[in-house]
């Protein structure tokens, strides 16, 4: 099979899709998560993600749309925890993350018929994608650009000085909530392509390389979603032709890319 | 006309000791005031409190006779320290147009006169050239003139400055004072500052905070008042003689009894 005929492939162009709408959705959101120093509230709520996943596979609900209102759910409480500086809040999110872990796990066990798929929710898979998990992905992504779009200049006062947002008038609570929605609608899409477990490998990988080209934010948030689509492509269509995890293939072509422009840099750097 | 400060039976605390005890104060129109005292004594926490950051414990302020959640287009800020800031990619002109971001417009785009607003200020400060560098890249002092910069370009009716000049050189500093004492023709200013020395020519009047407030609304800065202020800590003592003597000199050992 050549390179195009797998583009034709269904199931791949499903992939694809999804694939494109979940780089731009966490490609704008990685480099916010990032600067807000929130990488661990965003593993928080992507492995808490995955009692949403046993709650679906338990009730026999569509796994997506349920991982997404659970989901959405963890993300309302982590961000009703961390809208005041709690001194214990890492302790909190820990808790949020293995607890939700657990649940999933429990419900699966109890689950009637056991579900072969269940490693796809953890490192992700190509075959799960349906027309319906498309439409919602689209909505998603459409939500977090037209969000931050409309807010951009206030969510970045809100993150460089919390305080001087405050005195600007800006209504840093219902914002903070609002970035919270957002970044639980990035990290179930980015599930449904990469898996829950490498979520955060996704929002931080383009955003680092991304920083060490662009002197701007704009630039960086430009710059990941086009990482990340190239990540998620080559990724997608190596795993294919080796028959290797998507997701972890996905993570391995951004980590190699990383260390190649990272050990460029300090060759330059050694060499000038 | 509302009084621009107002401040009555104001406690707060953020664990379980007052760090602030029944702080009444009244700032008039266009007065100058400096908030003098030792580390700790609670100086930023009440600038914080009057903008509206920190909530009182009990007591009210008021804010041109509004709450200061609901006087915001009255404040400008400037804090004494950013967190926040490290490895975050903004220029100096993106942090200078934070002052000038509009809380409830949606799209967030700065016009054109918000570009030269922030111009005039820069160039003003003597930022322009740097206007294209990253804050990271600069050092503390000009850093500080960055956020006095985005303090004063949303043209508050009053401006808070928290240690504005603490990193700041001696020409910079009288410079720096020069400006505010423009300003004050026009807004009040309310000022945290350990230059005792530059200040006290500039101040209308002091507010001395040590968990209670002692406010002098004359500018005579007595050595009575800023012993209310600083109490025995030392070092403070050259600026203590810094300020009540007219000619500046320097006192490098001072008994404890001759602070009496
Ligand atoms: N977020 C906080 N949580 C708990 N205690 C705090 C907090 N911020 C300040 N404090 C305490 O409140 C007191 C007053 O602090 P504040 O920062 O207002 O002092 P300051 O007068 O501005 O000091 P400096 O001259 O060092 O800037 C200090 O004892 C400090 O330890
Ligand atoms: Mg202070």
């Amino acid at each position: 099979m050549t390179l195009i005929d797998v583009f034709y492939t269904g199931f791949m162009q499903k992939a694809l899709i999804a694939g494109v709408f979940a780089s731009i959705a966490c490609g704008i959101i990685g480099p916010l998560v990032v600067a807000n120093r929130m990488v661990f509230i965003a593993g928080g709520i992507s492995h808490a993600a995955y009692g949403g996943v046993g709650l679906a596979l338990f009730l026999g609900l569509p796994v997506f749309s349920t991982t997404l209102v659970y989901s959405f759910l963890i993300a309302l409480i982590i961000a009703s925890l961390t809208i005041k500086n709690i001194s214990d809040i890492e302790m909190i999110i820990g808790l949020i993350w293995s607890a939700g872990m657990s649940l999933g796990i429990i419900l699966m066990d109890l689950s009637p018929g056991y579900n072969a798929d269940i490693m796809s929710y953890l490192f992700g898979s190509l075959i799960v994608v349906s027309n319906f998990d498309i439409i919602i992905s689209v909505i998603l992504a459409l939500t977090v650009i037209i969000t931050t779009g409309l807010f951009y200049n206030q969510f970045l006062v809100l993150i460089y000085d919390k305080d001087f947002a405050i005195v600007s008038g800006i209504n840093v609570k219902l914002l903070h909530f609002i970035f919270n929605i957002m970044v639980a609608c990035s990290i179930v899409m980015l599930i449904r392509v990469v898996g829950l477990i490498l979520v955060i490998a996704m929002l931080t990988i383009p955003v680092y390389i991304a920083s060490i080209f662009c002197s701007s934010f704009f630039r960086i948030i430009i710059f990941s979603v086009l990482l990340n689509i190239l990540f998620i492509f080559s990724g997608l269509i190596f795993s294919y032709y080796f028959n290797l995890s998507t997701g972890a293939t996905i993570i391995a072509t951004g980590t190699i890319s990383l260390l190649f422009v990272m050990f460029t840099r300090i060759f330059i750097k050694k060499h000038e | 006309m509302q009084n621009p400060i107002e401040v009555k039976n104001l406690w707060f605390r953020y664990e379980k000791a007052w760090i602030l005890e029944d702080i009444n104060l009244t700032v008039p129109e266009r007065d100058f005031i400096a908030i003098l005292g030792p580390n700790g004594s609670g100086k930023t926490t009440l600038l914080k409190l009057l903008l509206g950051i920190l909530s009182p414990d009990k007591g009210e302020i008021y804010i041109f006779g509004k709450k200061p959640q609901n006087a915001f287009k009255h404040l400008g800020y400037m804090p004494q320290r950013l967190f926040h800031s490290l490895n975050f990619p903004v220029s100096v002109m993106d942090v200078v147009l934070m002052g000038k971001i509009k809380a409830h417009q949606i799209g967030g785009f700065y016009s054109n006169k918000d570009r030269n607003d922030a111009e005039n200020i820069l160039k003003q400060l003597n930022l322009w050239e740097l206007r294209d560098r990253l804050m990271t890249s600069l050092s503390q002092g000009q850093r500080q003139r960055v956020l006095i910069a985005r303090a004063l370009v949303s043209s508050p009716d009053i401006l808070f400055l928290d240690e504005p000049t603490s990193n700041i050189d001696e020409r910079g500093k009288s410079g720096f004072f020069e400006l505010l004492k423009e300003l004050n023709k026009n807004i009040t200013i309310v000022v945290v500052s350990h230059d005792i020395g530059v200040i006290s020519k500039y101040v209308k009047s002091v507010a001395c905070v040590n968990t209670k407030l002692f406010h002098h609304a004359k500018p005579d800065i007595s050595r009575e008042m800023l012993l209310t202020a600083y109490g025995s800590v030392l070092e403070s003592c050259c600026n203590l003689e810094l300020l009540t003597h007219d000619t500046p000199h320097k006192i490098y050992s001072l008994d404890k009894s001759d602070i009496k």
